[in-house]
């Protein structure tokens, strides 16, 4: 793949995380009631039964995950680092994502 | 006239090298590269350096002057202070005393294509009319072309210095260069050459090749723009087009 690919990607995920982070904070701050009962359980988990957010939550976490691996992928090249480094980045990032992907939807 | 302590270091690919004093006398015009080929004349023959054209042309006297990556035939001995410490380029490897082995920077330079690829290989050859350009197509490379190649920007660039791969400052000045012409046809080629880590991506805007360069080129700048071409490659080649057509007026 082509080093502005993986650029592009940086770049979605980045502004896709951003924006989704927005929503979720405006969700957050600007629900009904104080902020302690905008963040107790039963709240958050009322929010979560909303597929609209359920969604929303789950790929701000690709997403961020994404973009955070992007730019550890970025220090290791810096880092000037063998090819086995970046193979084995790949492998955390593919089960990393994975594995709390299904944590998020199997717990909630 | 007064007296300033040049200090040279001297030194062998094979050894670590060491500082040699040499006290000179100079007046406020005396260039370093004057005052270092007087002391090679007057106090050590040994004394190896390169330069050509002695006025910024041919870039061949590039040099660390007092920390500072110049060229030696452009920096004057009056602007320095008492001390003048002289070194060889860094980033590069080393022929002897303050000549610097430059065939992996030019290596790197040709690698990018740096010349004109007509759409027509024939017409290339054995053209039939003008190829004229507008002042503004002029424009969009006119300033890169000033470049002399005399490897500053990659001495004075952390990325060259910790990456040898990376193409350097130059070569990716000199891709944008020609990819910005309206003459040149191989946009996709070049840019596919340097889209990679090493090439524009491995650039991290430092800036110290703009800040060095003797000639007032703006290597960052040509890379971010290559950079953008990259991520559009479409535009880059459609803005890149001829706006005047072959022969007609510029
Ligand atoms: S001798 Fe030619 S640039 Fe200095």
């Amino acid at each position: 793949m082509r080093e502005s690919t993986l650029r592009r990607l940086v770049y979605a995920t980045g502004l896709a995380a951003f924006a989704l982070l927005a929503v979720h904070l405006a969700l957050v701050f600007a629900g009904p009631g104080d902020l302690t009962h905008r963040t107790s359980y039963a709240y958050v988990q009322s929010l979560l039964n909303n597929s609209g957010y359920f969604l929303l939550l789950g790929a701000l976490l690709v997403v961020s995950l994404t973009h955070a691996f992007f730019g550890l992928r970025r220090t290791l090249l810096d880092a000037n680092v063998s090819k086995v480094w970046f193979q084995a980045l790949a492998v955390v990032a593919a089960v990393s994502t994975s594995v709390l992907l299904y944590l998020y939807i199997s717990t909630t | 006239m007064r007296t300033v302590q040049f200090q040279i270091r001297r030194s062998r690919p094979s050894d670590g090298g060491e500082f040699r004093q040499y006290p000179l006398e100079v007046d406020r015009y005396t260039t370093v590269l004057e005052g270092l080929l007087t002391i090679r004349e007057q106090q050590d023959p040994g004394l190896a350096l390169r330069y050509s054209c002695r006025m910024g042309m041919c870039g061949s006297c590039g040099m660390r002057i007092n920390g500072r990556p110049a060229l030696a035939c452009l920096t004057r001995v009056s602007t320095l202070g008492e001390k003048v410490v002289v070194e060889p380029m860094r980033g590069f490897g080393l022929v002897k005393d303050l000549v610097p082995e430059l065939a992996p920077f030019f290596a790197k330079y040709g690698s990018v294509q740096p010349t004109l690829h007509a759409p027509d290989p024939v017409e290339q050859e054995h053209p039939t009319s003008a190829f004229r350009q507008t002042p503004a197509e002029v424009g969009r490379y006119l300033q890169f072309n000033y470049c002399i190649q005399c490897g500053l920007c990659a001495s004075a660039c952390p990325i060259s210095a910790s990456d040898e791969q990376f193409i350097g400052p130059a070569a990716l000045t000199v891709a944008y260069r020609y990819t910005s012409d309206s003459r040149d046809a191989s946009a996709p080629l070049r840019l596919s050459i340097v889209d990679t880590k090493h090439g524009v991506w491995g650039c991290r805007v430092a800036g110290s090749c703009s800040y060095v360069c003797p000639k007032g080129v703006d290597p960052s700048l040509a890379i971010q723009k290559l950079k953008g071409m990259t991520l559009r490659p479409t535009r880059a080649v459609a803005e890149a087009a001829p706006t005047s057509p072959r022969d007609g007026p510029a």
